[in-house]
């Protein structure tokens, strides 16, 4: 686990269409995160440009393909390609998803979500421990917005998460948006739910908007940071202790760059009074958190 | 662990692969889905279950999963619309969509597939699609494949580092085509509808129709040329390396000019300083 730091680094998913406004404003963006497929088969020109990145940037390399929820073993080509990308900009650990995206010959093109229970667990770690093998560094797991349920689960996301953490020793990105949106499509306190969560292990957390489709919130990464996700990180800050990058995804309907650089400011200072700041119980968090509307982008 | 309990895992393992795959075809196939909807049997047959993964899969929302089912549609038809704007444009929004859902439907995606091979897989579905129906104007097969072409050469382009290639000496020497340069004709003028906002007001007009494409390095946007008979006999006689004594004594009976050998010459300067021939080393 990476040792303790006083402010956490705050900065944004690196997408193409941003990418001139990152490197004019690069001295308020602490923190990139880059997407790692999209180097495994990269040219010498992308590559040079990731250099570059490196150069000026903490990068932290977020798999998508990874399918950590997959039973069987992780392709050695992939586990090659993830070593080599990690060592290329200094990553200070890999994030992928608790999810299945993949089976045998079957690329399902998303995160999809898995039953917890302890077959599944086994298939997880597995998967962790070999990347982890494979990196020599730290694996940190993400929370997916769970689109259908999958029968069969012994255990809840929070239950399931200690264990992995237990069993692997992998920290956690705490995707606050999408566990705010499984919440309020489930209709459960986003609050009392992340305090379930095994926070002492967030590493690093993810923000973004969502938009309402027929009735379900969907993490659409299109819209502003909503202000119960907000709440959220401020309520769970006190508790995040070991919490080292806030990075802003944005992949859709990219709002002039000020705005963005302004969320970025926003999570700047909603991390810095943590020391101080008294920790929120779910029955004081949660009414004002489950109440707001503003979750409701479009 | 016992011998016995380790084979029990190794089965159960096994077992969820099957689960997963089920899941996965469940996922992605529309037809299968809609095979599980009525006979949820049948589509198991296709799997090696065991009771508590089949009674799992029969409790299964079959309404949420054809709502994940239908976002993951609309990602891939996205996806496939992104990689040939220019045809998608031409052919129009519905008939593209159903041209992406019906190649969806055949083409499963591997893990790890490569944008380009995707990008090949589909403009060769479009192309023969379009060629093969009657109600579809000709030339927009020619613009598939055309613009194919450019899409491959934009990969290409972004995947080279920023180095430049030696220019050609007036002297004797072979040269060959650079990287990733296409010269191909067409049964159309399909190039103005290439990276158009909106499609010209002018259908393609009919006639062969040479194309040169460079990529360009660290960039997604090829230049492209329009070539005259000559220009492109010249470039696609250099191939994988010829000098250009050999090249214009394979056009002597092609091209009629005074000097052929100057005008090879200056001509074989032009396209080297322009990126699309390279001095062999």
């Amino acid at each position: 686990m990476a040792p303790q730091t006083p402010f956490p680094r705050v900065g944004l998913s690196h997408r193409r269409e941003l990418d001139a406004d990152i490197r004019v404003h690069a001295a308020q963006i602490d923190v990139l995160e880059v997407i790692a497929e999209k180097y495994f088969d990269a040219g010498p020109a992308e590559l040079e440009r990731l250099d570059a990145l490196a150069e000026r940037f903490t990068l932290v390399p977020h798999g998508l393909t990874l399918s950590v929820g997959s039973a069987g073993r992780v392709c050695p080509r992939m586990l090659e390609s993830i070593r080599q990308l990690c060592e290329r900009v200094r990553a200070p650990w890999y994030s992928d998803h608790l999810a299945l995206s993949s089976a045998p010959g079957i690329d399902i093109g998303h995160l999809s979500p898995i039953a917890y229970h302890r077959t599944s667990l086994r298939h997880a770690a597995a998967r962790i421990h070999a990347v982890q093998d494979a990196t020599g560094l730290p694996f940190v797991i993400e929370n997916i917005t769970e689109t259908h349920a999958v029968p069969g689960g012994t255990q809840a996301l929070p239950e399931f998460l200690h264990a992995l953490v237990d069993a692997t020793g992998c920290g956690l990105l705490l995707d606050i948006t999408n566990l705010a949106i499984n919440c309020i499509n489930a209709g459960i306190d986003p609050l009392r739910e992340a305090l379930a969560m095994p926070l002492d292990a967030v590493v690093q957390v993810h923000l973004a908007g969502g938009k309402w489709r027929r009735g379900r919130l969907l993490d659409t990464h299109s819209a502003p940071v909503p202000e119960p996700v907000w709440q959220l990180l401020a309520a769970l800050r006190p508790r995040l202790r070991h919490l080292q990058a806030v990075v802003i995804e944005r992949d859709a309907e990219y709002p002039p760059f000020p705005d963005l650089l302004a969320e970025i400011q926003r999570a700047r200072l909603a991390l810095r009074p943590a020391r101080t700041a008294t920790p929120v119980s779910p029955a004081q968090a949660g009414t004002e958190i489950s109440e707001s509307s503003e979750m409701c982008a479009a | 662990m016992t011998r016995r309990s380790k084979e029990r895992q190794r089965i159960s393992g096994t077992a969820m692969i099957e689960y997963q795959s089920f899941l996965a075809r469940l996922y992605t196939d529309d037809v299968f889905r809609r095979l599980n909807r009525i006979s949820p049997a049948a589509a198991e047959s296709f799997f090696r279950l065991n009771h508590v993964e089949t009674a799992c899969l029969r409790r299964l929302d079959l309404d949420e999963i054809d709502a994940f089912a239908g976002s993951l549609a609309a990602r891939s038809r996205e996806q496939l619309r992104g990689l040939l704007p220019a045809s998608v444009r031409a052919l129009g929004d519905a008939a593209a969509d159903r041209a992406c859902d019906r190649f969806r439907s055949l083409h499963r995606s591997a893990p790890g597939e490569r944008p380009i091979d995707l990008l090949r897989g589909f403009g060769r579905f479009l192309e023969e699609s379009l060629r093969a129906d009657d109600s579809q104007p000709e030339w927009l097969p020619e613009l598939v494949r055309c613009e194919v072409a450019l899409r491959e050469c934009g990969l290409q382009g972004a995947r080279s580092p920023a180095t430049s290639h030696a220019l050609a000496a007036p002297g004797d020497g072979v040269f060959r085509l650079a990287d990733g340069v296409r010269v191909a004709a067409y049964a159309f003028d399909v190039l103005p509808w290439l990276d158009k906002p909106e499609p010209p007001a002018r259908e393609p007009a009919r006639g062969v129709t040479h194309a040169l494409m460079i990529p360009q390095a660290g960039s997604r946007h090829p230049k492209v040329m329009k070539l005259n008979l000559l220009a492109a006999r010249l470039l696609g006689s250099f191939g994988h390396g010829k000098s250009r004594e050999a090249v214009a004594h394979a056009l002597e009976g092609v091209a009629a000019a005074p000097d052929l050998a100057h005008a090879i010459r200056s001509a074989v300067q032009r396209f080297a300083m322009a990126g699309a021939l390279v001095a062999v080393q």
